[in-house]
C-alpha cells in the first residue's frame, strides 16, 4: 500500500466521519503523525546525500575559489550578482589547469589505457567465458579450480612480482607495461561463464548443422545475445583501469610522457602543494567524465559491480 | 575413433579461444606467485637493482618476524579492519532502511548513494585531504568545540557577559550529563551487590566510583585526554594527530563505499516476503522487533560478506593511505617511531620503493598465509548453521 493510498483512506475516513468529533480527532492524530514521520525520513534521507556527496560538493566549490583562498570560510557571496560571485568565485582555475598541469595529456593516458584494457580484457574474458561455459575440454576441471585458488588472493600480493616480470620484460614506462599485466579478468571470465550458460545449446547445434565455423558461431550468435553482459564488463574494467593507482603509480616514471591522471595528480600535490584550487579543479576533470559515464549507465554498473558479491 | 578426434578438435578449438586469456594469466598471475616465493629467499645486491639478485636463504623471514615495523603494521591494519567493518556495515544498513520505505525520488536517493563507489580511491582522497586539513572545514569545526569546552568564562566574563553565561550554562549541562551517567551507573550497580558486607560495600562504593569519577574529570583523565587530542587535532590537523587520523580515513573510506553495501542490504532486505513482517504485525511486534527479529538474522549473509572483505580490504588499503596520510602521523611505541596509519599494503609500498623486493617478497607470502588462516576463521566462525 504506498503512502499516497494510505493518505487517501485518511481522508475519505475524516470525510466520512466529519459527524463524530472523537474518531476524526484520532483520524487527524494518525494523519499528522505519518507527516511527520514522513518529514523525519525525507530528513534523513537528505542528511545521508549531502554526508555522501559532500566530498564532490566540497571538490567544486573549492576549484572555483580565487586563488589562495581554499581554505576561507566563505561560500555564499555578500550579494546574488556578478560582483559579489565574482569576489568569491572564478573559473580561471579550470584554464590554469590546462595550462600548467598538462591535463589533456593525461587525460589522453588514462582514456587509452582504461579503453583499450577494457577491450581486451573483455574480449578475452568473452573467449574464456565461452569455453568454460559451452565446451568440454581436458583438465577443464583442473584449469577451472586454479582460477577460483588465484581470485582469492589479494591484490598487493602482485604488486612486486608482477612489477619485477614487467621490468623483466622491458616494459617499464610503456604503454604495454600499463595495460597488459592486467588483463586476465578471472571475476570477468565468470561472470561470462555464467551468463552464456543459459544461452541454448540448439542454437548452436543448429548453426553447426547450417556449416557454421566455431568462430562464427562465438561472433554470431553467442556475442549478440551476451551484449548486456559484455557492455556491464566493459563498464567495469575500464573502471577498473581509470583508478588502478598503484600500478599505475609503480610502472611509470616520474615526470614520464605516459602518466594517468590520478598518478599525474599525485605528482602535482608535490612541487604546488599549497595550490589547493588547482588541485581540486584537476580532481573535477578527473571525476566528472567518471561521474557521467555512471549516471548513463548507473543499472549496468550497480548490477555488474553486486552482482559478483552476492552469488551463492 | 571419430569420437576421439571430434574431442581432440574440441580441445583444440577450446584451448584456441582459451588462449590470449590464458596466457595472460600465466604469465602475470599464475606465474607471479610461483615467482614471488623464489624472490622471498633472495636479496638485492649491491645497487638495488635487479640484476643483482643473490640467495640468501631465510633472512628475508627472519627479519620479517623480528621487525617491529612490520608487525606494528599488521596491528594497525586489524585496527583498521575493526573500525571499518562495524561502521561499513552500519552505514550501509542504515541506509538500505531508509530506502526501504515508500519514497518519491528513490532512484535519485540511490543513484546518489552509490555515485561515491564508482570514483576514483586517490582523487576522492585528495579532497578528503582538503576537508580534513589544518584550517580545513573539519578542522575549523573541532576548534569551535575545543574553544567552547576551554572556553574560561570566569576570566571573559566582564567583557562578554552574554556568550560567558551561555557558554557556563551549556558546559555545565555537559559537565552535569557525563556526572549523571557516573550515578546512573552507581544507582544500577551498587557494591552491596556483590559484597555483603554493608561497611565494606560503602567503602568499595566509594573507591570505585571515586576511581570512575578521576578517570573521567582528573587531570589526565578522559575529558582531559579528548581536550588534549581536540587540541592536538586544532593545531596539526586529523590526520596530523595519531589519535584521530585513522577514524578520520575510516570515516572517508565509509562515505565513500556504503552505497555498495546498502545496495547489497536493500536486495536482501526487499527478497524478504511481506507474509512475514504482517505475520509479525498480528503478533503485535513494533518496528524495533520487526527489525532484530526478522530484518537482521535474514541480512546475516550480507554482514558475513562485509565483514570478509573487510579484513581483505584492509589488507589491500593503500591508494586512501598514499593520498590522505602517506603512512604517517609519527608515534613512538617502544622506542620505535612508527607510522600510525602505516598498514601493511602500504609499508609493502614503502619496501618496494627502497628496492626491497626480496624482503617485499617475503611480506607477501606471509600476508597470504594470513589472508587463507583469517578467511578459514571467518568462515569457521561465521559460516550459519543450516
Amino acid at each position: 500500500m504506498s503512502a499516497n493510498n494510505e493518505n487517501k483512506n485518511t481522508n475519505q475516513a475524516l470525510a466520512a466521519a466529519a459527524e463524530d468529533p472523537v474518531l476524526k480527532a484520532k483520524l487527524l492524530a494518525v494523519k499528522y503523525n505519518r507527516l511527520i514521520t514522513r518529514s523525519i525520513l525525507y530528513f534523513l534521507l537528505a542528511v545521508g546525500a549531502l554526508v555522501v556527496l559532500f566530498p564532490l560538493i566540497w571538490m567544486i566549490l573549492s576549484a572555483m575559489k580565487q586563488p589562495g583562498t581554499a581554505f576561507k570560510f566563505a561560500f555564499i557571496p555578500d550579494s546574488f550578482s556578478y560582483e559579489g560571485f565574482s569576489k568569491l568565485y572564478t573559473l580561471e582555475n579550470f584554464k590554469k589547469v590546462f595550462a600548467e598541469f598538462n591535463f589533456m595529456k593525461y587525460f589522453f593516458n588514462s582514456i587509452i589505457v582504461a579503453s583499450m584494457a577494457a577491450i581486451f580484457a573483455t574480449t578475452f574474458a568473452c573467449m574464456a567465458g565461452y569455453v568454460f561455459a559451452k565446451k568440454n575440454f581436458i583438465y577443464k576441471d583442473f584449469l577451472f579450480y586454479l582460477l577460483v585458488a588465484t581470485m582469492m588472493i589479494p591484490g598487493m600480493m602482485y604488486l612486486v612480482p608482477q612489477f619485477v616480470i614487467t621490468v623483466k620484460l622491458g616494459w617499464f614506462d610503456t604503454y604495454q607495461g600499463l595495460i597488459i599485466p592486467h588483463l586476465a579478468n578471472i571475476f570477468g571470465v565468470f561472470m561470462m561463464r555464467q551468463f552464456m550458460r543459459s544461452i541454448p545449446d540448439s542454437l548452436i547445434e543448429a548453426a553447426k548443422l547450417d556449416g557454421a565455423s566455431e568462430w562464427q558461431i562465438f561472433t554470431v550468435i553467442i556475442v549478440p545475445m551476451a551484449m548486456p553482459i559484455i557492455v556491464t564488463l566493459f563498464l567495469l574494467t575500464f573502471l577498473f583501469h581509470w583508478s588502478n593507482f598503484i600500478w599505475q603509480l609503480v610502472i611509470t616514471k616520474p615526470g614520464s610522457a605516459i602518466l594517468t591522471i590520478p598518478v599525474g595528480l599525485a605528482y602535482f600535490s608535490g612541487p604546488h602543494g599549497s595550490e589547493w584550487e588547482l588541485m581540486m579543479a584537476a580532481s573535477c576533470f578527473s571525476i566528472i567524465p567518471m561521474a557521467i559515464l555512471f549516471l548513463v549507465a548507473q543499472n549496468f554498473f550497480i548490477e555488474g559491480m553486486t552482482k559478483g558479491a552476492v552469488k551463492e | 575413433m571419430a569420437k576421439a578426434s571430434t574431442q581432440s578438435q574440441e580441445n583444440k578449438v577450446s584451448y584456441l579461444f582459451l588462449a590470449p586469456f590464458l596466457i595472460i594469466f600465466l604469465v602475470f598471475l599464475a606465474y607471479p606467485i610461483v615467482y614471488s616465493f623464489f624472490l622471498s629467499f633472495q636479496e638485492a645486491g649491491t645497487g638495488y637493482s635487479l640484476s643483482s639478485l643473490e640467495w640468501v636463504g631465510l633472512k628475508n623471514y627472519f627479519n620479517l618476524f623480528t621487525d617491529i615495523e612490520f608487525l606494528w603494521a599488521v596491528l594497525m591494519t586489524f585496527y583498521y579492519a575493526l573500525l571499518i567493518m562495524p561502521l561499513g556495515i552500519l552505514a550501509s544498513l542504515v541506509l538500505a532502511i531508509l530506502l526501504n520505505n515508500k519514497i518519491s525520488f528513490k532512484n535519485f536517493f540511490r543513484s546518489a548513494y552509490f555515485l561515491p563507489n564508482v570514483l576514483d580511491m586517490f582523487v576522492i582522497g585528495t579532497i578528503w585531504t582538503l576537508i580534513y586539513s589544518k584550517d580545513g572545514i573539519v578542522d575549523k569545526f573541532i576548534k569551535l568545540v575545543f574553544d567552547f569546552f576551554t572556553y574560561d568564562f570566569l576570566g571573559n566574563f566582564t567583557n562578554s557577559f552574554f556568550i560567558s553565561l551561555f557558554t557556563m550554562f551549556t558546559q555545565g549541562i555537559c559537565y552535569g550529563l557525563v556526572l549523571f551517567f557516573i550515578y546512573k551507573i552507581y544507582i544500577s550497580f551498587p557494591m552491596s551487590r556483590y559484597v555483603k558486607n554493608e561497611k565494606l560495600a560503602h567503602l568499595l562504593d566509594i573507591l570505585v566510583y571515586g576511581v570512575a569519577f578521576v578517570l573521567v574529570f582528573g587531570s589526565g583523565g578522559l575529558l582531559g585526554g579528548a581536550s588534549k587530542v581536540l587540541g592536538s587535532a586544532v593545531n596539526n590537523g586529523v590526520l596530523g594527530t595519531p589519535a584521530t587520523c585513522m577514524p578520520a580515513v575510516v570515516f572517508a573510506l565509509v562515505v565513500k563505499g556504503a552505497g555498495f553495501g546498502m545496495i547489497l542490504f536493500l536486495a536482501a532486505i526487499q527478497n524478504i516476503s511481506e507474509a512475514v513482517y504482517e505475520a509479525a504485525d498480528i503478533d503485535g511486534c513494533n518496528e524495533i522487533q520487526k527489525f532484530f527479529y526478522i530484518t537482521l538474522p535474514l541480512v546475516k549473509p550480507i554482514i558475513f560478506f562485509m565483514a570478509v572483505t573487510g579484513i581483505i580490504g584492509a589488507l589491500n588499503a593503500f591508494t586512501e593511505i598514499y593520498a590522505m596520510t602517506k603512512g604517517g602521523p609519527i608515534v613512538t611505541v617502544l622506542g620505535k617511531s612508527l607510522g600510525a596509519t602505516k598498514l601493511t599494503g602500504y609499508y609493502l609500498f614503502t619496501k618496494w620503493e627502497q628496492s626491497e623486493f626480496g624482503y617485499a617478497a617475503a611480506m607477501s607470502y606471509a600476508l597470504l598465509v594470513l589472508t587463507i588462516v583469517i578467511s578459514k576463521v571467518q568462515e569457521k566462525v561465521l559460516t550459519p548453521e543450516d
